[in-house]
This record gives structure tokens, C-alpha cells and sequence, in this order.
């Protein structure tokens, strides 16, 4: 069941008039219920992978706050952990270790029968696992109270707005939320409204007309020169738009059920630098790896050349979270270069020029699109192919200027509301402006969804991860 | 003493505003479908139809006196071509006592016809035609069938059987055929976009670059390489799919049960089917007594033909038009004969 989805339209519709007929304890449970039916529709199996999560990780919250041997504590932890990513380790890398490890093993000249597992990947398991991972080193470090509540704890592991693609929660945040009866305000619904209207707009208008722009040229064995920036520079958008506009969607429902989500993006594009741009991109999954990887490493306390090797290890295992991939690994690896380079640069070249932070915005877009590039391409060798081609056969078609026209009628609108966003509004409303002009861009947001906006439910990209 | 919540006004407000949105959508829809009246055979650029299939322009029984009401049904041959039209050219100068509603659609298979029929049986024609074309109704069951638009509806589920809805819907498949059923809007989607001319204003090119779809996309995906890969097997080992058994006697049990009578046309550019294939589906056929089969593929002259399946316009068609009135005439009186004696 997938937001934009008919079903998931009818789903929400029944769920939310009941929900607003409830208790705040009816709230919950209902919300339980929805949420396990929301996980049990993709595939009714799963379900059990989120129990054992939820279970282990409420007994292990319970038996870490009555405990006070830091040994005992110590183990404790290590329980939620290994059951943790060893259900995320099973299920997500299992199959790609396997054959990691054989080709390894022929590299060597030994021919190896490999048999891998054909491990279905359970959807959102990533997004879940480090929820309810944080939960556990939360109450380890005395950061949160444990939940005495299981239904409530329940909840908090599979609340479905943010179940399948995040944001990835903290327990300090949601679950007390949940522990509380919600006030619903007018506010809240209005900038809920907002936040579903612009998610649907860049998700099913933008990223999935992007789509169409992406997908032929990398699957393309020889795409033109033109072709292929485009392709990268559509694909830069077409997954902003979609996993942005998947984490408005997951914020708006939210709000309108008085929730408040963690703002997941703030205009990634017009970041200036890689930790800029790192506190601006998927912002749940940055934050928790700087709290629970980068900081636990040491973060930068114990050295200059330990805070490059702990930078490279977070932005390491950043890019595995994302899958069991050689270029998930890559990209991972570039954007870890990308943090050390920029630490490292103004210790070493004293460069004293001012430049406008326009043009080191764009700069640092290119630097992005080249992750892009490696975390959207088939194989290692199509990065060079591409850049090839960029470089030697860059052949402009008229072809070419309708692809640019419409590239450009589909990005626009985005760049706009980064702008107003940045600028203007803030990230959970459109400004105040002139009544006529907001209902205005309200209206052509929606027609655009109508007339132009794909169907047939496709899949957020971000719900492989 | 509890205290109620401080938002207990916002959301008692908000609750009805939701409940009120959500039925206006769906009533809208039904009204719209009613009122609209609109023939499938106008919008012939919406392909694979069904969509808000209306048959509201069957007129009612009491104001057709003691005219007789004949549904054809079938495919693009029937839909596009001008046999129905000539048919109805006849009816006028013979001035008989027949109605003709047409209701063919493209590419129909035997899941359409099942649909279809079941949509109908509550207007009591006096016959129901199945124009059959060889290639669609035996490569699949279903094709780029939108009819799983209509499975949900009431007048549909209320005479379908069981055994249907068990072999085509598992829960997760029966949720968007069922809101077809409850927000129409939903399969009246293309008809306005029709109506609306909403592609005019873009130009060609723009449209290769971003979709132009509709709300009512679900089934449209992939169909036709199925289609033309099971052609091949099923032209190859001469079998007809089990599965199109079972749709042609639930077919047939449907119409039966209602005491609709039933005729089959095996149209004339059915003239290479299969010996085998043909007599399994007549044999189920000869098994009704209120269904019968005419078989017009001999008739079949290349040079009248297109493309070997549609024939062309003019006047070679009239006597393709004629034969099958005659079929039909001829299946209104062996019908009336047989129900003659009981009355």
C-alpha cells in the first residue's frame, strides 16, 4: 500500500474519521491496528519481523532501566543490537556477502559453487530497525525512559505514516508523542494539508515524470553526451522529489493526526558544502548516524586523522544502509572524501577569495550529482561511460531542446519552493501571501497532479532501502 | 470528573468535513455516471473501455411497447465497424419490431462478455449477441480488460457467481475493482478528460517527456506481449485455456438463470480458428438451451477486409450486415418457439 495508491486513499479516509471519533488510548490502538495492516498488506510474513523487533527491543528497554551494572548494561544492549542487525544483516546483506565472498574466492583462482539465499527484502526494514536500534542506545545512555507500554512502544516501531521510508524517529520525539493525548489545532491541519499537497506534487508530478527521463538513458548502452548530463541532473530531482516528497506526505498525515514528524529535507540543493548538505539531506538518517555511529567512534574528540578515518567509516556504512551494492559502497566511500576534503582543505590551501554563495551552491550541486551518478548507475564501468560521453560526444538535438524544455517545466516548480521555503516560509507552510496568489498556486499545483501527475501507484524509490 | 479533550470541537467539526468529502466524491460520481448517459460507442478513442459503463440508453420496458430488445456485444468489429449501423438501416425499412443497443468493445475476451452480460441482466433484453473473434477470445481471458471496473457493482455482484470472484480477487487485487464500484469518479476519469480536451493544449513532443494518464490506470500494463506470446501456444497445441471454459458456462449460467436468451456469432474473420477450439466452445454452447451458435466464417472474402479482421466500408458490407440479421431474426423466433409451449 503505497501513498499514492487508491487504496491507500480509501485506508487513510476509514482509519482517520475513526481516528477522530477517539479517545486518545482508542487513538493509539487504532493506530496500531492500521499500521500492522498497512505493514501486513505488502506482505502478512513480515509482520513477524516487526513483532520480534518490537518485543526484544521493549523487554531489552524494560530490563536496561531496571538494571544498574554497567557490565550487565553493557550485554544487555549488545542483545537489541545483534537481534537488531542480525535481522537486518539476514535479510538485507546475506545474499550479497555470499557473493561478495565468491568472487573474492575467484579472484583467487578457486572456483566456488555459490548458492545465494534469494532473500526477499522486507520493505522499510532499514527505516525500522534504526528506530527502534536508537530506542534501545537511548535508554542505555539514559537519554529517554524506557516504555512501559507495549502498545505504545508497538506503535512507536510501526506508526505507518513514517513505517516503510522514515523519517527515522527518535523515542524522545515520537514515542512521547504517543505516550501523551495529541491537541489537534488548525494550524497543525492547515500546514498538514500543505505538507500532502506539495509531497503528491513533487513525488507523482515531478520525480515520476523524471522518471521517464532517467530510466531510458541508463538503460541505455549508448546514450548521447547530452542524454546523459540530463539523465544525471533529471535523476538529482527525480529522487529529491521522491523521497522528499514521500517524508511531506508521511509529515502532513502526521500533523493531521496531530503528530509532529522530524523534518526529513530542507532544500539539500542549496546546500554549500558536503556538511551542509548532510544536515539538509534525509536529515533522520544523517542525525542518527552522527548520534549513534559517528559520535560512539569518537567523532571528532581524538585526533585529526581519527576524525577522517570515523568520518569515512559513518559515510561508509551510510552508503550500505542505503543496500548490498558495490555502488551504495562507492558513494558511501565519495561522499566520506567529500567530508575529509572539505575538513581538511582550509587547514592546507589558504585561499582567501569570497565566493558568492550562488555560485558555491551550484559548484557543490555538480559535486552531488556526481554521487548521484554512481549511486544511480548499473555498473562501475557505465560512471566512465558516461562521463566519456559528457566529455567527447556531446550531441544536441532538437530532441534534445523538447528534453531540456521539459526537464525544465518539471524542475522549476521545485527550485521555486525551495526558495520560498529557504527564504520565506519555513519548511511546513507556504507563506503568507495575497489570498488570490496562495489559492492560486494551490489550484495549478493540483490540476498539475491531475493532468500530468503518473499513475498506477509507482513505487517510492527510497522503500528498497 | 474527566475532562474532555481541548481540540474535542475541532475534531467533531473536522470529522464531518471529512465524512461530508468523501460522500459528496462518491455520490458525485454515481450522479454524474447517471446523468452523462453517454454511449461507449462516442468515445472511440478510449480503448479497452468500460470505463463507466452506462447502460442507462437501454430505454425502459414500458416505453417500448411490444418492440424486442437485442444487446449486441462483441468487439472493435462491431464497436468501429459499420455492420451494427447497416443492421439498424435494415430494421428501419423492414420497420421491425426490434431494438438494437450496441454495446461492443474493442478487444473484448470472455472475462468482458461475463462482465458485460452481468451488467445487463437487469433490463431483460430479449437476446444477447456475443460477436466472437477467434484471436481475442482465445489468446486470454482477459485482456486489457478494464471491466474489473464494474465487478463490485451492485447490480453485478448480485448475480455473479462465487466461484468468479475466488478465482480473479484475492483481497489485495479486489480493493481497487471494489472503489471503482464506490467512487466512480475513478473509471469516469478518461470520459471527462475527453470531454475536457485537457491533452489539446500540449503539444506532441511535451507529452513523450511526461505522462498523460488518468486515475484509472491499473490494468493497462504489459497486456499485449502477454497476449501475443499465449497466441502463439494457444494457436500451437490447439487448446482452448480452462480458464475461458469456466468464464463461458458462468456466462451461460449467468444469462440462463435470468432466462435471457443468448446468441453467438462466430464472425467471419474467425475463418482460421482452430476445428478443435471452435467445438469446445460449442460443445458448452449446445449444452444451454436458451444459447445458440451461428457459425459466418465461410463467408469470409479477403478483399472485403482491411486488415483480415475488419471489414471494409460501403456497400460489400451490407451483405455481411444482412447475414447477421438474419442470425438475429432468426434466433428471436427459435427462442420465441421454444418459450411458446410453456406459456
Amino acid at each position: 500500500m503505497i501513498f499514492n495508491s487508491w487504496v491507500f486513499g480509501v485506508f487513510f479516509f476509514i482509519v482517520y474519521l475513526i481516528y477522530l471519533r477517539c479517545g486518545h488510548k482508542g487513538q493509539n490502538r487504532l493506530l496500531l491496528l492500521a499500521s500492522y495492516f498497512f505493514y501486513g498488506f505488502w506482505d502478512y510474513r513480515f509482520l513477524v519481523l516487526l513483532l520480534i523487533s518490537t518485543v526484544v527491543d521493549y523487554m531489552v528497554g524494560l530490563w536496561l532501566e531496571d538494571t544498574r551494572d554497567t557490565n550487565i548494561r553493557r550485554r544487555i544492549l549488545a542483545i537489541s543490537i545483534c537481534a537488531n542487525l542480525g535481522i537486518l544483516g539476514y535479510f538485507k546483506y546475506c545474499d550479497f556477502f555470499i557473493q561478495s565472498f565468491a568472487d573474492l574466492l575467484r579472484l583467487m583462482y578457486i572456483t566456488p559453487s555459490v548458492h545465494t539465499l534469494g532473500i526477499i527484502l522486507p520493505v522499510g526494514i532499514s527505516f525500522y530497525t534504526f528506530q527502534t536500534l536508537s530506542y534501545t542506545i537511548d535508554v542505555y545512555r539514559g537519554e529517554t525512559k524506557a516504555c512501559r507500554k507495549f502498545f505504545d512502544f508497538a506503535l512507536f516501531v510501526s506508526f505507518f505514516p513514517q513505517l516503510v521510508a522514515g523519517p527515522i524517529e527518535r523515542a524522545g520525539h515520537l514515542l512521547r508523542q504517543i505516550e501523551s493525548p495529541r491537541i489537534l489545532t488548525f494550524e497543525k491541519i492547515q500546514s498538514g494539508l500543505w505538507l500532502i499537497l506539495k509531497g503528491y506534487f513533487i513525488k507523482v508530478f515531478v520525480a515520476d515524470n523524471l522518471a521517464r527521463m532517467v530510466d531510458p538513458v541508463f538503460a541505455s548502452p549508448n546514450p548521447s553526451g547530452a542524454q546523459a548530463l540530463l539523465a544525471i541532473y533529471a535523476f538529482a530531482f527525480q529522487i529529491y522529489g521522491d523521497f522528499a516528497g514521500y517524508s511531506n506526505i508521511a509529515r502532513g498525515i502526521s500533523h493531521l493526526m496531530g503528530f509532529d514528524l522530524m523534518v526529513n529535507f530542507r532544500t539539500p540543493y542549496l546546500a554549500t558544502n558536503p556538511s551542509d548538505f548532510w544536515k539538509r539531506w534525509h536529515i533522520s538518517l544523517s542525525s542518527w548516524l552522527r548520534d549513534y555511529l559517528y559520535i560512539s567512534l569518537g567523532g571528532n574528540r581524538k585526533g585529526e586523522h581519527r576524525t577522517y578515518l570515523n568520518l569515512m567509516l559513518t559515510m561508509l556504512l551510510g552508503g550500505l544502509w542505503h543496500g548490498a551494492s558495490d555502488k551504495y559502497i562507492l558513494w558511501g566511500l565519495y561522499q566520506g572524501l567529500l567530508l575529509i576534503a572539505y575538513r581538511w582543505a582550509p587547514g592546507v590551501v589558504n585561499i582567501k577569495v569570497n565566493i558568492p554563495k550562488f555560485l558555491q551552491m551550484i559548484f557543490y550541486f555538480h559535486l552531488t550529482c556526481f554521487g548521484w551518478l554512481i549511486f544511480r548507475c548499473n555498473s562501475i564501468d557505465q560512471i566512465g561511460g558516461f562521463i566519456t560521453k559528457i566529455l567527447t560526444s556531446f550531441h544536441w538535438t532538437i530532441d534534445t531542446t523538447h528534453q531540456c524544455i521539459a526537464f525544465l517545466v518539471l524542475v522549476l516548480p521545485v527550485v521555486f519552493l525551495d526558495f520560498i521555503e529557504e527564504y520565506v516560509s519555513g519548511p511546513d507552510r507556504f507563506p503568507r501571501w495575497n489570498f488570490a496568489v496562495r489559492y492560486a498556486t494551490y489550484a495549478a499545483m493540483m490540476l498539475l497532479i491531475y493532468v500530468l501527475g503518473s499513475r498506477g501507484g509507482i513505487q517510492f524509490i527510497y522503500f528498497q532501502f | 470528573m474527566i475532562e474532555a479533550p481541548p481540540d474535542i470541537k475541532l475534531r467533531k467539526r473536522l470529522f464531518w468535513i471529512v465524512f461530508a468529502l468523501g460522500l459528496g466524491i462518491s455520490i458525485s460520481g454515481f450522479i454524474l455516471e447517471k446523468i452523462a448517459t453517454y454511449s461507449l460507442l462516442d468515445y472511440r478513442g478510449i480503448k479497452f473501455g468500460s470505463y463507466g459503463f452506462n447502460l442507462a440508453q437501454i430505454p425502459p420496458r414500458k416505453d417500448l411497447g411490444d418492440k424486442k430488445v437485442v444487446v449486441l456485444f462483441g468487439n472493435s468489429v462491431y464497436q468501429y465497424g459499420s455492420i451494427p449501423s447497416l443492421m439498424k438501416n435494415i430494421i428501419e425499412e423492414k420497420g421491425d419490431p426490434i431494438v438494437l443497443m450496441n454495446m461492443a468493445q474493442v478487444s473484448a475476451t470472455a472475462y468482458d462478455y461475463l462482465v458485460q452480460a452481468g451488467k445487463i441482466v437487469d433490463d431483460r433484453p430479449d437476446l444477447v449477441v456475443f460477436n466472437l473473434y477467434y484471436w481475442t477470445y482465445f489468446t486470454t481471458p482477459k485482456f486489457a480488460t478494464n471491466c474489473d471496473q464494474m465487478v463490485f457493482d451492485g447490480d453485478v455482484i448480485k448475480v455473479f457467481p462465487g466461484s468468479f470472484y475466488r478465482r480473479y480477487f484475492t483481497f489485495k487485487t479486489a480493493f481497487p475493482a471494489f472503489i471503482s464500484s464506490v467512487v466512480p469518479l475513478k473509471r469516469l476519469d478518461p470520459i471527462i478528460r475527453w470531454e475536457l480536451k485537457l491533452r489539446d493544449w500540449m503539444p506532441e513532443w511535451f507529452l513523450t517527456w511526461v505522462s498523460y494518464p488518468h486515475l484509472n490506470i491499473d490494468q493497462e500494463r504489459g497486456e499485449l506481449q502477454y497476449v501475443q506470446r499465449s497466441l502463439l501456444n494457444v494457436q500451437q497445441e490447439k487448446i482452448v485455456f480452462s480458464e475461458i471454459l469456466a468464464l463461458q458456462r458462468e456466462l451461460l449460467n449467468v444469462l440462463d438463470q435470468h432466462h435471457i436468451p443468448v446468441l453467438f456469432i462466430w464472425q467471419e474473420t474467425s475463418y482460421d480458428t482452430q476445428a478443435e477450439m471452435f467445438d469446445v466452445i460449442n460443445q458448452i454452447i449446445a449444452e444451454h438451451k436458451n444459447a445458440m451458435w451461428v457459425d459466418l466464417r465461410h463467408y469470409f472474402v479477403k478483399d472485403d477486409f482491411e486488415d483480415q479482421t475488419h471489414p471494409k466500408r460501403g456497400k460489400g458490407v451490407h451483405d455481411y450486415a444482412i447475414r447477421h440479421y438474419t442470425a438475429i431474426t432468426q434466433a428471436l423466433e427459435h427462442f420465441e418457439k421454444q418459450r411458446s409451449p410453456a406459456q
